[in-house]
């Protein structure tokens, strides 16, 4: 296994993951310094050392991500009958495809740790925590080691062992949903939400409900934040993999529960909860706030920028397009699916069967967002709102914020729809839209969109803030033109053999 | 000229020669066989014939038109190239109302007709995904004929087919020979080749042979 494991940390890959967190470090390291000269506080090794391996966002937004990918991957390449039929059952296979993921995610953990000691380096070693460590302020996370942890050096070793138990717990998290049906598409789909869980789970659970968040289990100070106990927050995900590795022993008893489930409706099902929830929540959380129909619908609409960015808003904004779109490449892949060559012939072009296609989504997209639209106006209507299209949130006024809403938010549609569209032709693998919708999530990111040039949350309310409505409307245009042309290209090329 | 004629053919995929300078000619109201190992090229050749692929050199011309970039898929053509395409959640029915509605030359008796005559109960309710494999298959048949195509591509057409339903399928085709439609087959059974086929060619080293009957 260890030759398995250097074999796999030779990989050029590791490199690259290596490069990202190197300069990620940096960053943090600068930030250190910066917080500690700014308050005269010393600082010793520990500070990078464990800012480094606490940080949320570097977990949520990259490592998780790799997890979630390498288990995703693990599990469609290893489920195969003649594999099953020679470990004779679901929960050897378990136990075999854990063994092989956890080869594959391995050196990155062993990569995050060496950086963190590196970025170490100059700074003074002392076993006991610096004043910056026992900082109480809403950013340091470091002060919850402080209470924990009389010697600095005892949660280098915890900390390692965490991500090594949470991520097999989070694999078999994902083995069980996918043994459960035994199809990829669902897979993709579990595997999507289970990373939107972990992505704002953390940040938008109350605290008492925030050790149901899978990020929270990935950082020492985050998992002591929200349990308390060192013991309890490794309890929960050996015991969580031991309850799996249980319930797949009872799989066919569950799984005829799980068919009385419409399988098809299911997806639908689950953004309409999402999105009632996330209505019902916003309008609890802001009630005081929201004065008129105008204040409701930018709220529910606001989305984040580059420069003005909240996790409520980012989750907001990734529930209702991002999972939209998630439907869209649903009904998608059963259109570039297997049938498409006897739909494609009969067309007898494949620009004309495209336009259908598109015709179709594009439709299918505008319905549901003008639903959304419909059923926010009558909530804000029926809970008693001036129904003035007034509001003092957003430059936008009136009529023109609900034509913003509509129009850019179905540009921004279009472009996502026109992405999956140009994925699922290159593949119909569904962990290459996990990859582009990860890209485009991080896109949304604080810092990133500065120039409101990349093709995502251009529809957001609060980005008319930063860009005028021409800009973005150019911006949108040039990728849904491009896109096209991508596509008349690609058409013109031979199908996949 | 035949209906189907392939000149100067070569096609490589992945580093592997699959056709080198390949000649073929197929003329109208033949049953043609085409034969060869695994991989060797028999669904790329009929993916080529139908415009889904292009060749690297060379050309391919159905009823004296060249097929390329701006005329690209052959019209009257019923293809069964791969495997069964299907939407799983959809009735037999359906699935082929949604195909033929395309094109929108047949109507539902038809559909339902094609689907009596391949071995399918045009009425059951059963969704796609819960099918046998022999019935996925019967589907895809039905799909490829119900439009009365001049051509049929029929790749492995008789994968899966219990004992009559080969039997059934084979004398459909000898009908359809009747009628001067030009049919394309691939099998891994042998007699299926020899009791249907009027000349056969096999795909042997980047080449398309006749085989002598």
């Amino acid at each position: 296994m260890l030759e398995t494991i250097f074999k796999e940390f030779t990989k050029i890959k590791w490199l690259l993951v290596g490069t990202v967190i190197f300069f990620y470090s940096l960053y943090l390291k600068k930030q250190i310094f910066s917080f500690a000269g700014e308050y005269s506080l010393n600082i010793n090794i520990w500070d990078p050392i464990y800012s480094l391996q606490n940080d949320s966002y570097l977990m949520v937004y990259f490592l998780i991500p790799i997890i979630i990918f390498t288990s995703v991957k693990t599990i469609t390449t290893k489920f195969d009958y003649i594999l099953l039929i020679r470990l004779k059952s679901f929960n050897s296979w378990m136990l075999y495809t854990t063994k092989e993921f956890l080869v594959q995610i391995f050196p990155m953990f062993v990569l995050l740790f060496i950086l963190s000691l590196l970025m170490s380096i100059g700074l003074p070693f002392q076993m006991h925590w610096s004043e910056y460590s026992k900082l109480i302020n809403g950013v340091n996370e470091l002060n919850e080691l402080y209470s924990e942890f009389q010697n600095p050096l005892a949660p280098l070793f915890f900390q390692f062992l965490l991500w090594i138990v949470t991520s097999i717990s989070l694999h078999g998290m994902l083995v069980l949903l996918f043994l459960m049906h035994q199809k990829y598409q669902y897979l993709y789909i579990e595997a999507a939400l289970l990373f939107l869980l972990c992505v704002f789970g953390f940040k938008i659970f109350p605290s008492e409900f925030k050790f149901l968040s899978p990020s929270v289990y990935f950082t020492i100070a985050a998992a002591i934040n929200a349990l308390s106990s060192i013991w309890i927050i490794f309890i929960i995900p050996i015991t969580l993999f031991i309850f799996e590795f249980f319930i797949i022993k009872y799989l066919i008893e569950l799984k005829k529960i799980f068919r009385i489930i419409k399988k098809e409706t299911l997806p639908y099902t689950i953004y309409s909860t999402l999105i009632f929830i996330y209505i019902l929540m916003t309008y609890q959380n802001n009630k005081v706030d929201i004065l008129t129909l105008g204040d409701w619908i930018t709220v529910i609409f606001l989305g984040v920028s580059a420069f003005n960015s909240s996790f409520t808003s980012l989750f907001a904004y990734l529930i209702i397009f991002f999972g939209l779109s998630y439907l869209s490449q649903i009904r998608l892949s059963h259109e570039i699916g297997e049938i498409s060559h006897y739909k494609i012939i009969r067309y007898g072009s494949i620009d004309k069967w495209f336009f259908k296609v598109f015709m179709k989504e594009s439709l299918f997209l505008f319905s549901v967002l003008l639903s959304i639209i419909g059923f926010v106006v009558l909530f804000g209507i029926f809970n008693g709102l001036d129904p003035s299209l007034k509001t003092d949130i957003t430059s936008l006024q009136n009529s023109n914020l609900i034509l913003f809403i509509i129009c850019f938010s179905f540009l921004q549609l279009v472009c996502y729809l026109l992405f999956s569209f140009i994925t699922l032709w290159k593949s119909s693998e569904g962990y290459f839209l996990l990859i582009l919708f990860g890209v485009l999530s991080f896109m949304l990111l604080p810092g990133i969109n500065v120039w409101g040039v990349f093709p995502v949350g251009l529809n957001a309310v609060i980005v008319t803030e930063s860009f005028s409505l021409q800009h973005l409307l150019i911006v949108l245009f040039a990728y849904i033109v491009g896109s096209l042309m991508f596509l008349k290209v690609m058409f013109s090329k031979s199908l996949k053999v | 000229m035949g209906i189907i004629s392939l000149e100067n053919v070569s096609k490589t995929y992945m580093g592997n020669i699959l056709f080198d300078s390949v000649d073929l000619t197929i003329n109208q109201g033949e049953i043609v066989g085409i034969v060869g190992p695994n991989g060797s090229g028999k669904s790329v050749l009929f993916k080529m014939m139908c415009g889904f692929v292009f060749p690297d050199e060379g050309t391919v011309t159905v009823r004296n038109n060249k097929l390329h970039k701006k005329n690209r898929f052959p019209k009257d053509f019923g293809i069964l190239i791969d495997r069964p395409g299907y939407i799983a959640n959809k009735t037999g029915f359906e699935n082929l109302k949604q195909l033929a509605l395309i094109q929108d030359k047949i109507n539902d008796k038809e559909i339902e007709e094609t689907m009596i005559k391949v071995g399918l109960q045009p009425k059951n309710q059963q969704k796609v995904k819960n099918y046998s494999l022999g019935m996925k298959q019967k589907l895809a048949i039905a799909q490829a004929i119900m439009e009365n195509q001049d051509v049929l591509i029929l790749d492995e057409a008789f994968n899966a087919l219990d004992h009559d339903s080969v039997k059934s399928l084979r004398n459909m085709l000898l009908d359809f020979k009747k009628e001067g439609k030009t049919i394309l087959i691939t099998s891994h059974n042998s007699e299926d080749i020899d009791a249907l086929c009027d000349k056969v060619y096999r795909i042997n080293q980047s080449k398309v042979d006749l085989v002598q009957k």
